[in-house]
């Protein structure tokens, strides 16, 4: 029977036939996957900058301590992203090398996992590049803020030892009267600062932050020395 | 002049037209009338036209039929018209001006769709102007002529006229029955417009539009249908195969056309009235679920930003929908700019080796080794970390390594530039852990367990290994009893004091550890005992 195209009958003539449509998605979808193309979108040709591998050391792995009294500052630099920790330098002689395409076992072994909570990504905090953080003792990474301390703390430790050794001499009640606290500073530092994590773009900052203040922090040490 | 009305239509059955008799004629001449006219027409139907004419409360109905206020003269005249241009030639308004309008558009057997509009236009203005007082003066002018009762109460009229409008929307109903469907649609779109620009919709289009969704119930009905269809096709597909949802998105924007062209006028007319067009808004509600859906389980956006402009194009007629999309669709926008900004915070490509160099990448899709492409979301695991090489205690060097793959391949890199090594990492953690992370979680939140390395990390407990003479024993301990520290490039998993049991896991040989540990120490700084509530508020 012909199908009315007048008045409210005829209405039915306009619907939308959406069986071709989704036959048209499920041939789609029964076809091999489209190849997706393998190269990155910014890859060779693209305005992205291309770094190489010069075989230069990282620049963040210094020696930063090491002084009288035993301190020996040894800040392991880790590549610390975001509030993950990562790898520590250690140091072996293995057999470097290039592989490609080698078998491994992931450690994950969940499919399809659904789509992580926004509150998981590494969480940023806002920092002012000025407030100084005692670190807590223990082994977490340094925030930016506990970085600043260490850092600020070891040009205040520099100052008072020099002061120290300037009245060594000439006056040794002074000095005596002081060595004690100023090697249990030492000792507070070592414990709160040595061989702690951070991340190596924080310490880049921290560095910066840390030098428009020298002058001050160096005051503040020679000062301790009463 | 009832000779050339044409039969069946509701001015034909007028009594005045039956009998050929004006609003003026009196009692003697309307029965003089009935007995002529019953020598050439039924008796019967000229004996109850009389009857109708002669009881002054009968009367009322014959008289609201006609031309009221209008002179016989121009009444017969305007009875003989066929064009609603004709028409405009006499001197009608109100209710005798409805009835001519009705009596034309018994003439026209397919309206145009600006006769349509015209005929619907005049008929709803027309109707929502009426005077009762001014009516009944206009009837009682006639009456006091024809010697007949003055009519003396506003509610003997008020109720006559529910019965007209009545007469007026089915006769509109008529009208519309007979138009090409796609005429009376755009007919009725061009009459909502055009209204609405006038700053008034009057309340016989309303019920007019009342009808035609009702009348269109079948088709909505099979539309909404189709759109359910749409959608949980476009949602079965869109995890596995999304590139095969163009059809059903061609498909759904042609079923929103079509939608809107048929809809739009009840949507106009239920918001200008405070109401809800329910099945509209539920149809756009569907809609914007699964565009949301694409997004937020997908990540399809591009598709989820089609969708809500669609919507968006499709409902304006509907404040409450249109609202809700347009900040779907800044949200949308929000997201892209966000995508498009992670996009570039993660685009990174270094060559390395010296000789034949190899292409290290990563962006917002994926990373890529030596040719060979990872999508993001294919990543399962990733290890990286550094050794600094001595020869006699004189440093030469610190070769890095970097390393992740999927289920079927694993890509390693092995360099000796740190800085390479420090974007790179920093990119890789922000391109893949949430994912890692998150599969870690769900795997042990599941209940299953994740070797890493010689320990078996479970959601409320790790088992490590002892050792004892000459073998070695499992040991499971609660992570309330745990404790982790990192050295010498290793995540290493203390047992209790006393327990003798610990284990080391290489950040660079392990892969994932340095997730673990992300999950291990943010569940201890919570105070969990429990991984997979290492990020729950």
């Amino acid at each position: 029977m012909a199908e009315s195209t007048c008045g409210f009958e005829g209405l039915m003539s306009l619907r939308t036939n959406v069986d071709a449509a989704i036959a048209a998605a499920d041939r789609l979808a029964a076809e091999p996957p489209p190849v997706i193309v393998s190269q990155p979108a910014h890859g060779t040709g693209s305005n992205a900058p291309v770094h190489r591998d010069s075989g230069a050391l990282l620049g963040g792995l210094k020696k930063i301590g090491g002084w009288v009294l035993g301190i020996g500052l040894i800040i392991a630099v880790r590549a610390c992203i975001a509030s993950g920790v990562n790898s520590a330098v250690h140091t072996e002689t293995p057999d470097p090398k290039i592989v490609a395409d080698t078998a491994s076992v992931p450690n994950g072994s969940a499919d399809n996992p659904a789509p992580p909570p926004a509150q998981m990504a590494p969480a940023e905090t806002a920092d002012d590049g000025q407030t100084l953080t005692k670190p807590a003792l223990g082994t977490a990474p340094l925030s930016i803020s506990e970085l600043r301390y260490c850092l600020a703390e070891r040009i205040r430790m520099d100052a008072e030892q020099s002061e120290m050794e300037s009245i060594r001499g000439i006056q040794p009640e002074r000095f005596n009267r002081h060595l004690d606290t100023f090697n249990m500073n030492v000792n507070d530092f070592n414990s709160r600062c040595y061989q702690r994590s951070f991340m190596t773009s924080d310490k880049e900052t921290a560095d910066l932050q840390i030098a428009a203040r020298r002058a001050a922090l160096e005051i503040e040490g020679k000062d301790r020395v009463e | 002049m009832s000779s050339d009305l044409k039969e069946g239509t509701a001015i034909a059955a007028n009594p005045f037209a039956i009998l050929e008799v004006t609003t003026r004629d009196d009692r003697e001449r309307i029965m003089e009338a009935a007995e002529d006219r019953s020598l050439t027409i039924d008796a019967d139907r000229c004996r109850a036209a009389c009857a109708v004419l002669t009881n002054p409360r009968r009367r009322i109905e014959a008289e609201l039929a006609w031309f009221p206020g209008t002179s016989p003269n121009t009444a017969s005249r305007a009875l003989l018209a066929k064009s609603l241009d004709e028409l405009d030639d006499f001197p009608l308004a109100g209710v005798a001006r409805i009835n001519a309008c009705i009596a034309v558009a018994a003439h026209v057997s397919a309206p145009s769709k600006d006769q349509l509009i015209r005929l619907m236009d005049t008929i709803t203005t027309d109707a929502e102007d009426i005077s009762s007082d001014l009516l009944i003066r206009e009837i009682n002018e006639d009456r006091e002529i024809a010697g007949f009762p003055a009519i003396t109460s506003v509610d003997i009229v008020d109720n006559a006229l529910i019965d007209r409008r009545q007469e007026w929307r089915r006769a509109i109903a008529d009208m519309l029955a007979a138009t090409p469907s796609l005429i009376l649609v755009e007919a009725l779109n061009n009459l909502v417009d055009l209204v609405q620009n006038q700053g008034r919709f009057p309340r016989l289009l309303h019920e007019v539009i009342d009808d035609y969704a009702l009348r269109a119930q079948p088709f909505i009905k099979l539309e909404l249908e189709a759109a359910e269809k749409v959608t949980a096709k476009a949602r079965s597909l869109a995890g596995s195969r999304p590139d095969a949802l163009e059809p059903l998105i061609s498909a759904l924007t042609e079923l929103l056309d079509t939608w809107e062209k048929v809809t739009r006028p009840i949507q106009l007319s239920a918001t200008s009235r405070g109401r809800a067009d329910e099945e509209s808004e539920s149809l756009a509600l569907d809609i914007r679920s699964l565009s949301i859906d694409l997004y937020n389980e997908h990540k399809l956006l591009e598709i989820s930003q089609r969708i809500s402009t669609l919507l968006d194009a499709r409902f304006q007629a509907i404040p409450r929908i249109a609202s809700r999309v347009a900040q779907d669709i800044a949200a949308l926008e929000d997201l892209a700019a966000q995508r498009q900004q992670r996009h570039e915070d993660l685009a990174y490509t270094a060559n390395i080796g010296l000789i034949g160099q190899s292409q290290l990448s990563i962006d917002g899709f994926g990373m890529s080794w030596n040719g060979e492409h990872y999508p993001l979301e294919t990543i399962t695991h990733a290890r990286w970390g550094a050794v600094r090489r001595s020869v006699n205690g004189v440093p030469t060097g610190t070769d890095y390594l970097i390393a992740w793959g999927d289920l079927r391949r694993t890509a390693v890199v092995t360099f000796r530039n740190g800085k390479i090594f420090e974007a790179f990492t920093n990119r890789q953690w922000k391109a893949i852990a949430e994912q890692i992370l998150t599969r870690i979680v769900d795997t042990l939140a599941e209940g299953r367990t994740i070797q890493f390395g010689n320990a078996v990390i479970g959601n409320d407990t790790v088992v490590l290994k002892r050792n004892k003479f000459f073998s070695q024993e499992d040991v499971t301990i609660p992570w309330s009893e745990m404790s982790v520290s990192s050295h010498d490039g290793s995540l290493i998993l203390h047992g209790p004091s006393g327990s003798r049991t610990s284990c080391n896991l290489s950040y660079r040989n392990v892969n994932n550890v340095h997730f673990l540990e992300l999950i291990i120490r943010t569940a201890f700084k919570k105070g969990r005992t429990r991984l997979s509530e290492a990020f729950v508020d």
